[in-house]
């Protein structure tokens, strides 16, 4: 990240939103809400500020473990270093601007809307972990169920706990560990898509960084299927199994509580064997959660007009021959914002949507087929309108001369044609009149 | 005893009736459209007023 941010010719707008997208391929105009961090760029992240801070906010990058200050930098790592005000924690003390040895502080800053001239855009808006509804298996109601991301920021070396094993109801070791595989994915009820197998790959990574450091313990996890389909992939599993790491095929339906020692119990069966049911009781219980699309994407999808596929995710050019592009010339889609996939494949496909939208932007000309609608006759328009409510492209635009169609965004569907009472709008190529000779001559002989 | 069938071929999806090759009685005439959005009423009654027995519109 800190490369990135030192590229020359590549700004980063962080803490900022896209408010508004225009036009079309090698001509958009982006509109870009960089939210006010009432910090100024003179901060240098040194931290002083928060140090004196005495309001407290819920610290998203933890997963809520611990808290963070009304001021108070993203992460420890964040891009660029620089602190920002939390305005709904914040008491307005003012003692992070008597504390800044800098004077980057500044309560009176304001959102700041960017307009910038772009060629063409690349939608990486990536993934949430999917939040099981409370009391699905004991999540949000027993406090030792917790899911993936969790685990990850408890075992984090800089992490909450700094990178010891806690469970949350006493802070004690969990020696006893269960990872119940696909929740909220390949399930009818909630959603029906297989998380690309990320999922199976993270639940094996944690258990064995788990038994690493706590060779003692033991972890079981329960699966549907183990899909680990990649390059070292199935090698990594079978050595996660010679370090003693269980994996028990079942499906867990009910988890239940222990008030007093707040284990979980749990009944299951391991339906490759024939032993029956067993119920065990386990310290902690990590819950591997689906990716779900990126809060917010709605927007996205209505400012760029991009369709989605029915997981929710964006939908691409061509499910097999073209998983890069979209419908639209000019739009590109990378990493998880296309479909759940692992680090590998986001990689492969974001340098291919670059590859793809460089060659595009390369070329001084963009060159389309003339199969568009075009109003012919412009007398006949009546200025009505239903042309423009009804393209799919935003294509069209009526003023006073009549309807206008802009020939990049048309796309040659016709549905402006099917839907003029006047016939005033026609599609090049697919006239009326090359139709109904067509018809004719076809139904000749009746 | 003609149909007319009104085929769409996509220029993304080209899944036409030749290409899945699936066979059909010869009464069954295709014409070519971009989109479904093509497709008008006047269209469809123009092909059954000349004798088509019916239209399909297909994906």
């Amino acid at each position: 990240m800190l490369q990135s941010a030192r590229t020359p010719g590549l700004n980063i707008y962080t803490y900022s939103t896209v408010e508004d997208v225009e036009g079309f391929v090698g001509n958009f105009k982006v509109k870009i809400r960089k939210k006010a961090r009432y910090v100024n760029n003179d901060c240098n992240g040194c931290g002083a500020c928060w140090e004196v801070c005495p309001a407290f906010g819920y610290n998203e990058f933890n997963e809520g473990l611990d808290s963070r200050k009304a001021i108070y930098s993203s992460f420890a790592q964040a891009v660029p270093s620089l602190a920002q005000i939390d305005m709904d924690r914040c008491i307005k003390c003012e003692l992070c601007k008597k504390a800044c040895e800098v004077e980057a502080i500044d309560f009176d800053q304001e959102d700041e809307i960017v307009e910038l001239d772009i060629g063409s855009i690349i939608v990486a808006t990536g993934w949430d972990e999917f939040e099981p509804p409370t009391g699905y298996l004991g999540y949000n109601q027993y406090s030792n169920v917790i899911t993936q991301l969790k685990l990850e920021r408890i075992l984090a070396p800089n992490g909450p706990t700094l990178g010891h094993l806690v469970r949350p109801s006493d802070g004690k070791e969990p020696k006893n560990i269960l990872f119940i595989q696909c929740v909220g994915s390949r399930d009818l009820n909630m959603n029906t898509y297989c998380s690309a197998g990320v999922c199976c790959m993270i639940s094996i990574k944690n258990s064995k960084l788990i038994k690493q450091h706590s060779p003692d313990s033991d972890i079981t996890v329960a699966y549907m299927d183990m899909r680990a389909a990649g390059k070292d992939y199935e090698e990594y599993f079978t050595l996660s199994r010679k370090e003693g790491i269980k994996y028990i095929r079942t499906n867990i339906s009910r988890i239940k509580e222990d008030p007093k020692t707040n284990n979980l119990k749990i009944v299951l069966q391991n339906t490759l064997s024939s032993g029956g049911l067993k119920e065990l009781e386990f310290d902690m219980v990590v819950l591997s959660a689906s990716m779900v699309p990126a809060k917010g994407v709605e927007s996205i999808q209505k400012m760029l007009k991009l369709e989605m596929s029915q997981d929710g995710f964006f939908k691409e050019f061509h499910a097999r021959l073209n998983p890069i592009d979209t419908k639209i010339p000019g739009i590109s889609l990378a990493g998880v914002s296309q479909g759940p996939k692992s680090i590998v494949e986001s990689i492969a496909q974001g340098r291919a949507a670059a590859s793809s939208l460089a060659r595009l932007m390369g070329k001084d000309k963009y060159r389309i087929l003339l199969i568009r609608a075009a109003v012919e006759d412009k007398e006949k328009c009546a200025k009505c309108g239903l042309c423009e409510l009804n393209c799919p492209y935003a294509a069209i635009t009526v003023n006073e001369d009549g309807a206008e169609v802009n020939e990049i965004l048309c796309r040659g569907c016709g549905a402006c044609l099917a839907n003029c009472p006047s016939e005033a709008i026609t599609l090049r190529y697919y006239r009326e009149p090359q139709y109904e000779k067509q018809i004719d001559a076809i139904l000749e002989e009746i | 005893m003609a149909q007319a069938i009104w085929q769409v071929q996509l220029s993304s999806t080209p899944r036409t009736l030749s290409t899945i090759r699936a066979q059909y009685p010869a009464t069954l005439r295709p014409v070519r459209i971009n989109c479904t959005g093509r497709v008008t009423p006047s269209l469809i009654m123009r092909a059954i007023g000349k004798g088509a027995d019916g239209v399909a519109i297909g994906a």
